[in-house]
């Protein structure tokens, strides 16, 4: 609220206090009164009458400031009726109780919406734990009886088991900072374990393999990276030429931060939807392409968690040629400081 | 032998497992009932190792786990399909030694097994040297010795010949090969397999060894 506005809303009592005054005027001059007496009363009605309108409108502008202080501070913007003064007026109170009953109505609605969700989620939870017994059992059927059947089953399998552990990161997207582990994690060995767990699909697929000679450490949690290295590489399968199909996997030191790359020689990417592939849901013309199998969730998963984790996701491709994809993780210091912000916002 | 005993709710994995184990050369005990005094039915099998499941019917895996730490240093591996890092915390917490979920990787699970089993008995090395028809494996080194030659293969060949022995006598798929080799980090293919066995016969044949490993047309290589 400014002056402007003010005095406009009280226009009608402005032209009635004129109105009013032009009578007065014309009453007191019938009445043979003496015309500066009836300038002076005016004049000291007018200057009683601005008063009041100056000390209305501070006495407004206060609480409207103090109000708007108030609703900065709170981090649950509804809950200002909760925490604000009592107003004095009829008409202000009346609001105020709406208000008040407006926002009770609310706090349930949310607190209901976030106790189904809570409760949403632990169910997902439980159930992941429970499929992955039978997953199990049948996964050691098909290793203790191997022949040319179960090695295609266990391919299956290995293909739930992806799908059932993007489940569970998506539903613990939301509070990865409870979740997570960072300590010093070779490098070679978590790509190695995600590779050796989906050897049987890439020896069936023949897809080449290459894989840094030197181990590298790094500062991140282990769980997480594997992941998201597992999200990608199952893209480069997905998305492969039908022959000659490879991938390569490289750790480069920099000076702030670790770069490993991930590159295949697959259908690459158009240039006009690359922007996109990290958009929840976004399949693009490639997912189109192979049909059946691209949910536009894996991706998007990988830039969340990166996000998360303090780490960097990019992605380069070239149309038939190859497609690279980039993840940065900062070195020991960085990691420091990130840690400290996250302590800040907890408290 | 070393004797592990398996302690899982579910009957299917349970049973699973143990073939698993008996297959890779472990003398595998179940707990088939899962009521009363976990750790005392399992201390009386005395084992070398232990499979733990976190999720159990009465007491979880952690509890029977402290119990089991307060009489006895048997090496605990926790095996489950919980997995956040808070489990895995209270795993090693507790006084386990190691942490593999559910589903696991087989190979990985036996290389864990194995790798404990060998931290803890340090003292009873397993020999280095492999014998068959009287050429000798170093493992240690990487060299194949005969009748007094020796020759030096590079690391991939030297597993490729090594997985050979370990099986020597059954005809082995070259898709068994390739696995084995997968598991090890060494991602070869089909053609690079022909080329690695070729290049092994040609070094073999260099200390005097010839015809050594056999072609199986359409079904796999054996010595």
């Amino acid at each position: 609220m400014n002056g402007k506005e003010y005095i406009l809303e009280k226009t009608r009592y402005i032209l009635l206090w004129i109105i009013y005054h032009v009578f007065l005027y014309i009453f007191l001059m019938a009445m043979q009164m003496a015309p500066n007496e009836i300038v002076l009363l005016i004049l000291i009605n007018t200057i009683m009458g601005i008063g009041y309108m100056i000390y209305d409108y501070q006495k407004h502008k206060k609480i409207f400031t103090k109000i708007d202080q108030l609703m900065d501070k709170l981090q649950e913007k509804y809950l200002i009726s909760e925490v604000m003064q009592k107003p004095k007026t009829q008409v202000e109170q009346y609001y105020y109780k709406l208000l008040k009953e407006a926002n009770q109505s609310m706090i349930e609605e949310v607190t209901k919406a976030q106790n189904a969700q809570k409760e949403y989620k632990e169910y997902i939870e439980s159930w992941i734990h429970e499929i992955k017994i039978p997953i199990t059992s049948a996964m050691l059927l098909c290793e203790n009886n191997k022949s040319f059947a179960t090695r295609k089953i266990y391919i299956q399998l290995e293909e739930i088991n992806n799908f059932v552990e993007q489940v569970l990161f998506f539903a613990r997207k939301e509070n990865v900072n409870n979740d997570y582990i960072i300590q010093k994690t070779s490098l070679k060995k978590v790509i190695d374990s995600v590779i050796v767990r989906n050897k049987q699909l890439f020896i069936q697929e023949q897809i080449q393999i290459q894989t840094p000679e030197k181990e590298v450490t790094a500062y991140t949690d282990e769980k997480w990276l594997a992941f998201i290295i597992n999200q990608i590489v199952m893209n480069c399968v997905k998305y492969k030429h039908e022959t000659k199909a490879m991938i390569i996997i490289g750790i480069e030191e920099k000076e702030k931060q670790i770069q490993m790359s991930i590159e295949d020689n697959g259908i690459g990417i158009k240039e006009s939807e690359i922007g996109r592939v990290f958009e929840k849901g976004f399949t693009g013309s490639n997912g189109r392409k192979i049909g059946k199998k691209s949910t536009g969730i894996g991706l998007y998963l990988c830039k969340n968690l990166c996000k998360k984790l303090g780490m960097d996701i990019q992605i380069e491709s070239k149309e038939n040629v190859y497609t690279k994809v980039i993840i940065s993780i900062p070195k020991s210091q960085e990691w420091q400081e990130l840690q400290k912000n996250r302590n800040l916002t907890k408290f | 032998m070393y004797r592990i005993v398996i302690i899982e709710d579910d009957q299917e994995v349970r049973e699973e497992l143990k073939i698993l184990l008996y297959n890779a050369g472990y003398e595998a005990i179940t707990i088939e009932n899962l009521q009363g005094n976990i750790e005392e039915k399992m201390m009386k099998q005395n084992p070398h190792l232990v499979l733990l499941d976190i999720n159990l019917p009465e007491k979880n895996g952690y509890e029977i786990c402290s119990r089991i730490r307060k009489q006895s240093s048997v090496p605990i591996i926790f095996v489950t399909s919980r997995n956040n890092s808070m489990d895995e915390l209270n795993g090693l917490v507790v006084g386990g030694d190691d942490y593999i979920e559910k589903p696991y990787n087989v190979p990985v699970l036996l290389a864990r097994i194995a790798g404990i089993l060998k931290r803890v008995e340090k003292h009873k090395n397993e020999s280095s040297i492999i014998e068959y028809k009287g050429i000798q494996l170093n493992t240690l080194n990487g060299n194949v010795s005969y009748q007094e030659k020796e020759i030096e293969l590079p690391r991939t060949e030297f597993k490729i010949l090594y997985y050979l022995f370990k099986n020597a006598g059954k005809i082995i798929p070259r898709v068994d090969i390739i696995e084995y080799m997968w598991d090890n980090q060494m991602y070869v293919d089909d053609n690079t397999l022909s080329v690695n066995i070729t290049r092994i016969r040609e070094k073999l044949s260099e200390i005097g060894v010839y015809h050594l490993i056999e072609t199986k047309r359409g079904q796999g290589y054996k010595i």
